[in-house]
């Protein structure tokens, strides 16, 4: 039997440690268009705030995946897919034939277009060299200009103000984290980042790249000028479900996957920030993981594994803000109901989402506790007095 | 005997072993030694050998 992995993410890496351990004669490939060994992805955070070198994150040497008979190809990006021959076709011209594929090609940033752009000091982060890139222009730069207040854009400004630089983050929806605070949520966030230095525009419609020669700043369509050498933007994800598109697999804004996680072609499956099931691309480490978990097995041993889906959960990876958003934070009207805590003054905020029956939906804990708060999504029993569990 | 916490050298992330971690299977009451090798970091994927004890 021959594995063919495409992909050296969470989702890819993690199918080809299973395959390589349930079958121990099969030969399990591993494609990876990235040039350096797999690295833990959430960790680029620490390397933009310096704190950390890439080789830090880097959990397995080369010569692991040689030990483990994994055959690792590095600075390998698959350009053509062949569902009839089942096979692949490198950008170097290299062919490999599979048995069984798995997709996991990731995600690129998503990069709307602004006046202005594009130009050299714009930048987004996904991948280890555009990591490099944004620390080597940071060298040069004082301000920088963030433009999306998620998670990854967060967790950016943040960086870049460890390093030294002035931070403007900057975002079109009326609040920070929108699918996951609600306005007091943001308000009480902001007010903590804003301790930092770190200055958050919200609500801004559109905005300009401005500079004769490289970029000194960014005007908002507000009118506002923010000074900035550096801009990085962080707005959300693309599935690269081009290619599989093209070899005319079935695929809606990513690659869809049936509860086995098997694409429209039985020998290929899916998984990772490329797969999408049940109309949703989850884009976490988890729910990659969690995939390339049961693609793995079904690849080995077709229908042997089932994905239900993952709990969202997210905390902010940020030096001095404990954040953690865990199911569902925002119903919006139907069944559910909302319960909240909130203090500006110490930055606390705390919401619970409950089912009628009072099971926990959802959670947000900012501030002290908010860890142990979060992993009460878990818990199975109703919840009987809301109040005293958002105060204790 | 009280079992130590540990953290993840690369997000943070901190394992407590009367929590376990219900992502993966792991019981509450799992001392971090008892994970099986295959375990990782439910947020970020790195191995067990990149997790430091908490004093």
């Amino acid at each position: 039997m021959r594995f063919l992995v495409a992909g050296g993410g969470v989702a890819g890496v993690t199918a080809a440690q299973r395959l390589r351990t349930a079958a121990p004669n099969a030969a399990v490939t591993l494609l990876d268009a990235e040039s350096v060994p797999y690295y833990l992805r959430p960790g680029l955070i620490d390397v933009i705030a310096g704190r950390k070198t890439l080789s830090a994150i880097t959990p397995f040497s080369r010569g692991w995946f040689r030990d483990h008979e994994i055959d690792y190809r590095l600075a390998a990006s698959v350009t053509e897919l062949d569902l009839i021959r089942r096979g692949v076709k490198l950008d170097s011209g290299d062919r490999f034939t599979y048995d069984r594929l798995l997709l996991a090609l990731g995600a690129e940033a998503a990069c709307p277009r602004f006046p202005g752009a594009p130009r050299a000091e714009l930048f987004t982060l996904r991948s280890a060299l555009d990591a490099n890139e944004i620390v080597a222009r940071a060298a040069l730069s004082r301000h920088a200009v963030v433009v999306g207040g998620g998670w990854l854009g967060l967790e950016t400004a943040r960086a870049l103000q460890t390093r030294g630089l002035r931070v403007a983050v900057v975002e079109r929806e009326p609040r920070l984290l929108p699918r996951q605070l609600d306005d007091e949520g943001s308000a009480v966030l902001a007010s903590v980042l804003g301790r930092f230095g770190i200055a958050l525009h919200a609500g801004v419609a559109g905005l300009e790249l401005v500079g004769r020669g490289p970029l000194d700043s960014v005007v908002l369509s507000t009118g506002e000028r923010l000074p900035a050498e550096l801009a990085v933007v962080a707005a959300g994800i693309r599935c690269r479900s081009t290619l599989p598109a093209q070899a005319g697999l079935d695929v809606a804004r990513g690659v869809r996957v049936d509860a086995f996680v098997n694409t429209s072609d039985c020998s290929v499956f899916a998984a990772g920030d490329v797969a999408e099931w049940e109309g949703r691309v989850y884009g976490t480490v988890a729910a990659a993981r969690e995939q390339g978990m049961v693609a793995a097995a079904n690849m080995h041993e077709r229908g042997s594994a089932e994905y239900r889906g993952t709990i969202p959960s997210n905390r902010l990876k940020v030096l001095g803000v404990d954040l953690v958003c865990a199911g569902d934070t925002q119903p919006e009207g139907g069944p559910l109901t909302e319960h909240r805590f909130s203090d500006r003054e110490v930055g606390s905020y705390r919401k619970l989402v409950l089912y009628p029956d009072g099971r926990i939906a959802g959670s947000v804990a900012l501030g002290a506790g908010a860890v142990e708060f979060g992993a009460l999504v878990d818990r199975p029993e109703p919840v009987g007095d809301p109040e005293a569990l958002l105060l204790g | 005997m009280e079992m130590s916490k540990w953290e993840c050298t690369v997000c943070g992330w901190i394992y407590d072993p009367t929590v376990g971690d219900p992502t993966q299977g792991i019981q509450p009451g799992t001392p971090f030694d008892e994970l099986p090798e295959s375990w990782v970091c439910p947020e970020c994927g790195a191995p067990k050998d990149m997790f430091e004890e908490l004093g």
